[in-house]
């Protein structure tokens, strides 16, 4: 008994000996405080009480973890790699500390110094997916493909999510390799399992190169730009923000985890950077547009609505508000907010545009052309006014002017759907067929011209010139 | 590890002494237990004591103190006045018209224009139009593309600035007739947006190719296009990959080939390497690159930043658009550049933080004969009145580089090259603002910066 006694005290002794020792360590590895001036005044207090804690031997641990925490979710990131290597030493059997250090040294592109801490993660924690998936990802850009295509091959069989990203790294190994039908299988099921998310963009590239351009038009005709990519879900990283207290940093992290299909973690992130600066209206607005994208209206409606009251001169605010109140309905409290709105913000080519289609709406067409000339003056780079004055041209038969509108929107968006198709009618229907070729070929490579759209125009061609488009 | 083995191992002979008064046969058992548990308990401090060696040293860059010194340059606004917000999306320097005197080709992509700011007189510029309807041109060098001598100018045109993935780009050559005449010649059109073109004779026959950079959005590509001859070209693909930003031709591996070196954003942020094997031929590799998708890179840039005769790249990351509803700065945007040791070999070196940094140039900005860097910043929190826009790191003469902030003021600057030297051989920038998002409250077009006279 008294042996065991004696060897409990023996190992309380070390363990209070060692965690002495640590604090020590720590103590004396602590970075020195930035300049916290700016920041949320909860900031500058809560790394203070965490060093005075340390310095006490109060919960040491515990307290560089906060530290650490406080100065990577804030942007400190020379301190908060200090704290990293502090815990890597005191605390080694924790995986955490050499991955958020890996991904603070790996976000300036010091890939050789990322990917040996990403190697010991995986080995403390082999069932965290994202760590496979980032050491696949330094490999593959310090061009060890062996090694890369390793690292992502032990992602599969993971998390879902984790292995689209493993296929789509292991796709890359094929493309530099140029092994386009190994690639293939691997992007079309990284599609399937993200809806499209991540790997489209490579995909499109292999059919292109393996003879399947119908396939590749079809994904390409998804949107006038996709920028579907969207990064790793990765909770050690994200959980961080918890302890974020600066607001535009938690604006990106919540667009990007709406971009990454987490709507849920967007609208905590988002909330928590309303409780920070609650008048924020760029904070406001995206929490508005967070809700208009998952049908909640009311809830949207209040957003925008308040960003209109803190900042009148903000046109996207009552814009989305506009759109909202048409939306439910309610036409002429739309028509009121608008009148109000350009009151704010008279050089706003938005809401010009808006109050033309509003008027045309009315039958006012020739106010509306007025409207849409304004707008077309303080935006010309779009084509979407030059579309809509060349509609209301065309209402009035005045053709010539509503072509020539519609040849400047093909300068500002040079392949324009709608452009390209009403120009191609209209070259038709006056029998002038060099043009009319001409923009059937732009028009056939434009997968954004919907097939049944494309099947009319080669009928009318047919028709009008006796003979196939070929 | 601390001195942890001596004390280790005078704990278990302390358990060793006999020290029971219940008799031997007793203390033997005793003996034999505790000397088990005293095993069991060394082995498990022994366990304990071992430590994890130190994490391998790594570090991000320090940061030096920041010097502002807003009255080392001064600007002069040169070129034509401006309304609304002007998007200057490149400038560029080139004696256009041989008389000595260094101009500036720019181009402005909201009107479609490529432009010309000609030096009439030292300092004294007239502005005319080169081009117009060339869709969101963003790019153009010059190359003599002709037996006349005379520069023709390289313009790329993405169609579009904001994204779109349609196949708008287009490669135009303006060649030079002369007499401040130029034809513009579409090299390709309907191709996935273009961002650069510049010109070398990649297959030594003795015609100037072109390389050529196009971010696409979904899709994108780097091609060389092989000059066949009276401005025909024939395209060979290199790399299918969006999101190429700029392109640097030079011999980096020193085997008397042009070598082409493509920066891409988008998610991959990578630099890469086509390596000449002459005729045509190319490797590519990947030179650099960060797992952070949202890195930013934002421009690259040709030069010999440590002076030993081998071409380096000096590049930047700042592209402030993002997933937030207003373009931003984020903690890592900087400057850094990639030192060429040889051989194809590379070593990253970062030079400096600076929030929406674009356009990196080397230039020895003090006449003390090292070579420093400028960048400046296009997406800042520019309602913040320290916010910056046009930084100098300071090169000591031994790679170390302090930032010094040349000024706030005016916003949104996105393209700079260094115009030439003035009398007192004291280095003349030429910037360009891009003024695409609010705040417009400190606009520019164009500015000359300058050292101001010795009082």
């Amino acid at each position: 008994m008294s042996a065991a006694l004696i060897a409990a005290a023996a190992v309380a002794g070390f363990a209070w000996w060692r965690s002495e020792q640590n604090r020590q360590l720590m103590v004396a590895g602590l970075p020195m405080r930035p300049p916290l001036t700016g920041a949320n005044h909860e900031l500058p207090e809560r790394v203070a009480a965490c060093e005075q804690h340390l310095r006490a031997g109060r919960h040491a641990l515990a307290s560089l973890v906060e530290l650490s925490r406080l100065y990577h979710a804030n942007g400190f990131f020379p301190e908060a790699e200090r704290c990293y290597q502090l815990l890597m030493q005191t605390d080694p059997g924790n995986a955490r500390w050499p991955y958020l250090l890996a991904t603070i040294v790996a976000g300036y592109g010091q890939l050789d110094e990322a990917w040996p801490l990403w190697q010991r993660v995986v080995a403390l924690a082999p069932d965290y997916g994202p760590a496979k998936i980032r050491l696949g990802d330094a490999f593959l850009k310090l061009n060890d493909y062996e090694r890369a295509a390793a690292a992502y091959t032990q992602a599969i069989g993971g998390a879902k999510g984790d292995e689209a990203y493993a296929q789509v790294g292991l796709a890359r190994v094929d493309l530099h390799f140029e092994r386009w039908a190994a690639a293939r299988p691997r992007l079309e099921a990284a599609v399937a399992q993200t809806d499209y998310r991540i790997g489209g963009d490579l995909l499109t590239t292999v059919y292109e190169q393996t003879g399947d351009p119908a396939r590749a038009l079809e994904i390409r005709g998804r949107a006038k730009s996709s920028g579907s990519f969207s990064d790793i879900n990765d909770p050690w990283a994200e959980e961080i923000f918890t302890d974020c207290y600066d607001v535009y940093r938690l604006q990106v992290a919540g667009g990007m985890a709406e971009h990454r299909g987490d709507p849920a973690a967007a609208r905590e992130l988002i909330e928590h950077a309303l409780t920070l600066a609650p008048d924020d209206t760029g904070t406001l607005y995206q929490l508005g547009m967070l809700q208009l994208r998952q049908e909640a209206l009311t809830e949207a409606r209040r957003c925008f609505q308040r960003c209109v009251e803190l900042r009148p001169d903000f046109p996207d605010g009552w814009a989305q508000l506009i759109g909202l109140l048409e939306h439910t309905g309610d036409r002429i409290g739309a028509e009121r907010t608008l009148l109000t709105a350009l009151a704010q913000c008279p050089r706003s080519p938005g809401l010009h545009l808006d109050h033309g289609r509003m008027l045309v709406q009315a039958g006012r067409t020739a106010e509306a052309m007025e409207e849409f000339r304004t707008s077309i003056r303080l935006r010309p780079e779009e084509a979407a006014a030059y579309l809509a004055l060349a509609t209301a041209c065309f209402s009035l038969e005045r053709v010539d002017e509503g072509m020539q509108e519609l040849r400047k929107a093909l300068k500002a968006e040079p392949d324009n759907p709608m452009a390209l198709s009403t120009l191609a009618i209209a070259a038709i229907r006056t029998d002038h067929e060099a043009e009319a070729r001409a923009l059937l070929h732009r028009i056939k490579q434009q997968p954004r011209v919907a097939a049944k759209d494309l099947a009319a125009l080669l009928a009318e061609y047919q028709t009008q010139f006796n003979r196939l488009f070929d | 590890m601390i001195g942890c083995a001596s004390e280790f191992s005078a704990q278990p002979r302390s358990i060793l002494v006999p020290c029971d008064d219940r008799g031997l046969v007793s203390g033997v058992k005793n003996f034999r237990l505790n000397l088990f548990l005293g095993l069991f308990a060394a082995a498990l401090l022994l366990c304990a004591c071992r430590r994890t060696p130190p994490p391998p040293p790594v570090s991000i860059a320090t940061r030096p103190a920041v010097v502002e010194d807003l009255n080392f340059l001064t600007a002069k606004v040169v070129g034509e006045p401006f309304t609304g917000q002007p998007w200057i999306s490149h400038v560029a320097r080139v004696d256009l018209d041989g008389d000595g005197l260094m101009d500036v080709v720019f181009c402005e992509a909201r009107e479609n224009k490529v432009l010309w700011l000609r030096q009439v007189s030292p300092g004294e510029f007239v502005e005319s139009v080169l081009a117009e309807d060339i869709p969101a041109p963003v790019h153009v060098s010059a190359a003599v593309m002709t037996a006349s001598g005379r520069p023709d100018l390289l313009v790329a045109s993405m169609g579009e600035i904001f994204p779109n993935n349609d196949r708008i780009g287009s490669v135009i050559i303006l060649e030079n007739l002369g007499g401040g005449r130029f034809n513009e010649r579409v090299i390709a059109s309907h191709i996935a947006r273009v961002t650069d073109v510049q010109a070398a004779d990649f297959n030594g026959d003795g015609r100037l190719d072109l390389a050529v950079g196009q971010f696409g959005y979904d899709q994108g590509e780097i091609q060389w296009m092989e000059n066949l001859g009276d401005w025909q070209f024939r395209s060979h693909e290199l790399l299918s990959l969006s999101g190429l930003i700029n392109l640097c031709i030079a011999d980096f591996n020193g085997d008397g080939h042009p070598d082409i070196a493509a920066i891409f954003s988008q998610q991959w942020e990578e630099i890469h390497l086509f390596t000449n094997h002459g005729r045509g031929g190319f490797t590519g590799t990947t030179l650099w690159g960060s797992t952070n998708e949202d890195y930013a890179c934002s421009g690259m840039t040709l030069c010999d930043l440590n002076r030993d005769g081998l071409p380096d790249l000096l590049f930047s990351n700042g592209d402030g658009f993002g997933p937030a509803s207003r373009p931003g700065p984020r903690p890592w945007h900087g400057v850094q550049w990639l030192e060429n040791r040889g051989g194809g070999m590379f070593k990253f070196h970062r030079i400096g933080d600076l929030a929406g940094a674009f356009s990196p140039i080397a230039v020895d900005l003090d006449g003390d004969g090292q070579m420093d860097v400028v960048a400046l910043s296009a997406f800042n929190e520019w309602e913040k009145p320290e916010a910056v826009s046009m930084v100098w790191f300071h090169n000591d003469g031994k790679m170390n580089f302090t930032p010094t902030i040349l000024a706030h003021t005016p916003t949104h600057l996105l393209t700079l090259t260094e115009l030439d030297r003035d009398r007192q051989g004291r280095p003349e920038l030429v910037t360009g603002a891009f003024h695409a998002y609010p705040p417009y409250g400190h606009m520019s077009r164009l500015l000359l910066w300058r050292r101001p006279p010795a009082p």
